[in-house]
């Protein structure tokens, strides 16, 4: 019952609804009236998919829009990016290209990019057509969804997309039986095994 | 479309009856899953297999303790007081909206029926119906809500009712406190007020704890507090409010906040400070205590430089949110959280706060570290144990390692957050405006930090790559590249030499391009601005060189009493040169004022280099060369993360075409 686990970043400039969109996702596991948006630090969320189960951690990026040299920090390791504009806002979008790219130079084509269009429930202050969305999606070949955070549409299928876009059991990780191996106590030197790693210092 | 509920002890059954009218129930309706539903008296009968089970109607006036509910929804919904609303703004009797949800629509017919029923005085309940809106999900049998609401007394008296109270209330100001619906909230009761998920309620009263006042467009209504969250502002528009709007008493009334509203709002904010506090130095406290202590009994595996590479200075961070954390709860009052002060204790602390700085530049190359680490079975083996052993959550030390890096850009956003509920009267309103700017500041500089830190590593790797450096390193004064371009350059025999530019701050220095390599500089020359003058020439004669300029100007290097004359290829190539000269004496002048770099942090940058050549001394060196000279041109800037790239070996080839990679 091994459970693939990946690392999923929010990323787009201020106010777009990434925090939403998480808080939205999440809602399931939460029962309190007010709800910690800002303060927590892990959030993550086991998915059942058709074949396996997968646990997404998220990593929102709120707050740290304006610091851009610290964003690389959370593109690193990131198995998905998940890059958000408002549709209210024509420069939210523009800045995409910028966040994508941001991700592409770190990761390669190590990742799976999905663009979203949010805020859809704003429809009559609508500046991006969903066609324009697409057109952006193909032309840097990422995936691409429009959702509504506040109305809660899209926003299931829009990490479910995700999931299932992410690959399988391929990497395999270590199994639980070998953990017992290490030994932490300061037994002195154990384990003579050759170093595998070497010393890089 | 309906959807019926039903709980029994250990299970909940879910299912659609395929008509709108509800009436129909009453004669037992099949549902999807091969249950079959009869409505009776009081009782919901649910046969299923041919097996009759009666569930009682959950009323919600008796039903406080239901610990079998199964839904999403909050529980247990409490039992509203028979109370009227504290403030009503609207004299009008309660309309429901044209905006409202279909499903409300749908209500509202039965709500006809059953007002029918009720004033011929037979107590009926009824059972409703949750309307899914997103019905696509499809993680099993999810639901967003439901709600079973009691209709049992006659419409009439209760509207009177209303009228009663809003002549005994004083109307008062308009305030504004939106709160977010969570779930649906689908009810009968004509004083409660129906929503779904998403929807925005301006709250106007918060006196009861379990059932608030609100109101959404033109209907209002009390509605239980669990179903929906304060609105927690990210939005840059609603970042102005306090700026301008909730806290000046001259601005509109609606854009205050009540006292009354904002206590409570502000405990939970305080609450959620100093929680998320906690939780974080718990999480610092697991590294040092699970990971590093151990590490530190492994002198085999870890030496003190690559503990110091993977951790940095976290042990001088959790040594400090410590204290901070108790700072934060010695200043928290206990029984009214909501008068809690807790902006001195950011402004006491706010220069210490920089050493986050040092952790932040540090954590590209932890990461790094870990990586490689990551692949030895070994390593990784230790890794887990240590989590294990400490009983951490399920999150690899990696992601425990960037907390400090989210924290504190978080400062500002909970910081944003408390003042948004402290009113200007509270006595901690200046101080938390205070820490306010004094954590985004923080932030930038942590920021500016790390940038400047990327950019010094770049100009150490490019010194490396040219051929004959004479001089002082390039650290040595200078940590930004601002400009570069080719330029000509008269010599003093008259000739034009073709050079590439390249504009430092603190210096100008100009190499030749190595014809045997392709895009290899030599080291030519250098000229220190921090001791000449840049002399604008007109297109023309120059009569000291003796030659025919166009696009030109001098520099003069005063105290070797030396001269240049540079040629650019055009005349906006010559004014983005000048903007750049300008630009490199504003920039000489901030650093100075700021102290954004460190000394030691250039040595420290020096002795990373040494190292990772020796590690890596083959191949990377033209190639860093070849994207430094690509990032040039258009904004003076090289690619963010080259320097990690270089260590990345797969990274150095395809650069050009990144959708290849």
């Amino acid at each position: 019952n091994h459970i693939d686990k990946f690392k999923l970043s929010l990323f787009g400039e201020m106010g777009v609804g990434k925090t939403s969109l998480i808080t939205r996702f999440m809602y399931d596991s939460f029962d309190n009236t007010y709800q910690a948006t800002i303060g927590i630090d892990f959030l993550s969320k086991t998915m059942y998919l058709e074949d396996r189960t997968i646990r997404l951690q998220l990593w929102d990026t709120a707050g740290q829009e304006r610091f851009r040299s610290l964003i690389p920090s959370y593109i690193r390791d990131s198995s998905v990016a998940v890059v958000v504009y408002d549709i209210t806002n024509a420069n939210s979008f523009q800045q995409t290209s910028k966040w994508i790219d941001d991700v592409r130079t770190e990761r390669g084509s190590d990742v799976i990019i999905m663009l979203v269009g949010n805020k859809t429930d704003l429809s009559d202050k609508r500046q991006i057509t969903t066609e324009e969305g697409e057109r952006k999606a193909k032309e840097l070949s990422v995936m691409f969804i429009e959702t509504s955070a506040k109305a809660g549409y899209n926003v299931k299928q829009l990490f479910r997309r995700v999931a299932a876009a992410l690959p399988g059991m391929e990497q395999t990780e270590p199994k639980k039986g070998e953990m017992t191996e290490v030994k932490l106590k300061d037994t002195g030197p154990i384990e003579p095994e050759h170093k595998e790693g070497g010393c890089s210092c | 479309m309906f959807e019926i509920f039903k709980m029994s002890s250990d299970k909940l059954c879910v299912g659609r009856c395929g008509s709108d009218d509800f009436n129909s129930l009453s004669n037992g309706y099949l549902l999807s899953e091969g249950i079959r539903v009869r409505l009776g008296i009081n009782v919901v009968h649910v046969i299923e297999n041919d097996v009759c089970t009666s569930v009682p109607l959950r009323r919600v006036s008796c039903n406080k303790t239901d610990r079998s509910r199964l839904m999403s929804t909050p529980h247990p919904i409490k039992t509203r007081l028979e109370r009227t609303p504290r403030k009503q703004r609207r004299k009008t009797p309660l309309v429901r909206s044209h905006s409202m949800p279909e499903s409300l629509d749908k209500l509202s017919k039965r709500k006809k029926f059953l007002s029918t029923i009720a004033s011929s005085n037979l107590h009926r309940e009824d059972v409703l119906c949750h309307y899914d809106n997103d019905s696509s999900s499809d993680e099993g049998s999810e639901f967003s809500t439901d709600q079973i609401s009691l209709h049992e007394k006659s419409l009439t008296s209760r509207i009177s009712a209303h009228y009663l109270s809003t002549l005994r209330e004083r109307p008062e100001p308009d305030t504004l406190t939106y709160a977010e619906a969570l779930w649906d909230h689908i009810t009968m009761d004509p004083e409660e007020l129906g929503f779904r998920a998403g929807d925005v309620i301006d709250v106007a009263d918060m006196s009861d704890k379990d059932w608030w006042w609100g109101a959404i467009d033109d209907r209002e209504g009390w509605f239980p507090a669990t179903f929906v969250r304060l609105r927690v502002n990210q939005e840059p528009s609603d970042l102005g409010l306090h700026a301008e709007g909730i806290l000046e008493h001259s601005s509109p009334a609606n854009h205050r906040i009540s006292v009354l509203n904002s206590d409570q709002a502000r405990e939970n904010v305080v609450n959620e400070i100093i929680n998320a506090e906690r939780e974080y130095v718990k999480h610092l406290k697991d590294v040092v205590e699970g990971y590093i202590r151990h590490a530190r009994k492994r002198e085999d595996m870890f030496s003190e430089d690559r503990i110091s590479v993977i951790f940095g200075n976290m042990e001088a961070i959790y040594e400090f949110s410590q204290k901070f954390l108790e700072n934060i709860e010695s200043s928290f009052v206990k029984e009214h959280p909501h008068q809690s002060q807790l902006g001195h204790c950011f402004l006491e602390c706010s220069k210490e706060f920089e050493i986050y700085s040092d952790y932040c530049n540090n954590h590209p190359s932890a990461s790094e570290e870990l990586k490689d680490l990551y692949k030895n079975k070994k390593y990784r083996h230790f890794f887990e144990a240590c989590r294990l052993l400490q009983e951490m959550i399920e999150i690899p030390l990696e992601g425990f390692l960037l907390t400090p890096v989210q924290k504190i850009c978080k400062y500002p956003l909970q910081l944003n957050e408390l003042l948004k509920y402290t009113p200007v009267t509270h006595p901690d309103h200046v101080h938390i405006q205070g820490a306010l700017d004094a954590m985004k500041k923080i932030a930038t500089l942590i920021n500016e930090r790390k940038r400047k830190m990327e950019s010094i590593e770049k100009l150490a790797y490019w010194q490396t790559t040219v051929e004959d450096w004479q001089g002082p390193d390039l650290l040595e004064d200078s940590s930004e590249l601002i400009y570069a371009g080719e330029m000509n350059k008269v010599n003093s025999a008259g000739w034009s030499q073709e050079r590439n530019f390249f504009l430092f701050d603190h210096q100008l220095v100009y190499c030749k391009k190595d014809l045997l390599k392709k895009n290899g500089y030599s080291y030519k020359g250098r000229i220190d601005l921090d001791d000449c003058e840049i002399m604008d020439l007109e297109d023309g004669k120059d009569t000291q060189y003796n030659v025919t300029v166009k696009n030109a100007w001098k520099i003069h290097e005063v105290s070797r009493e030396k001269w240049y004359l540079l040629v650019a290829r055009s005349s906006a190539e010559k004014e983005k040169w000048m903007k750049a000269f300008t630009n490199e004496r504003k920039r000489v002048k901030e650093d100075q004022e700021n102290n954004f770099v460190p000394l030691y942090w250039k040595r420290m940058v020096l002795n990373k280099i040494k190292t990772s050549q020796e590690k890596q001394r083959s191949g990377g060196q033209m190639n860093y060369q070849k994207e430094f000279v690509r990032g040039i041109p258009s904004h003076a800037t090289l690619p963010r993360s080259y320097s990690k790239k270089v260590q990345k070996k797969k990274g150095w080839f395809g650069f050009g075409n990144k959708k290849t990679k």
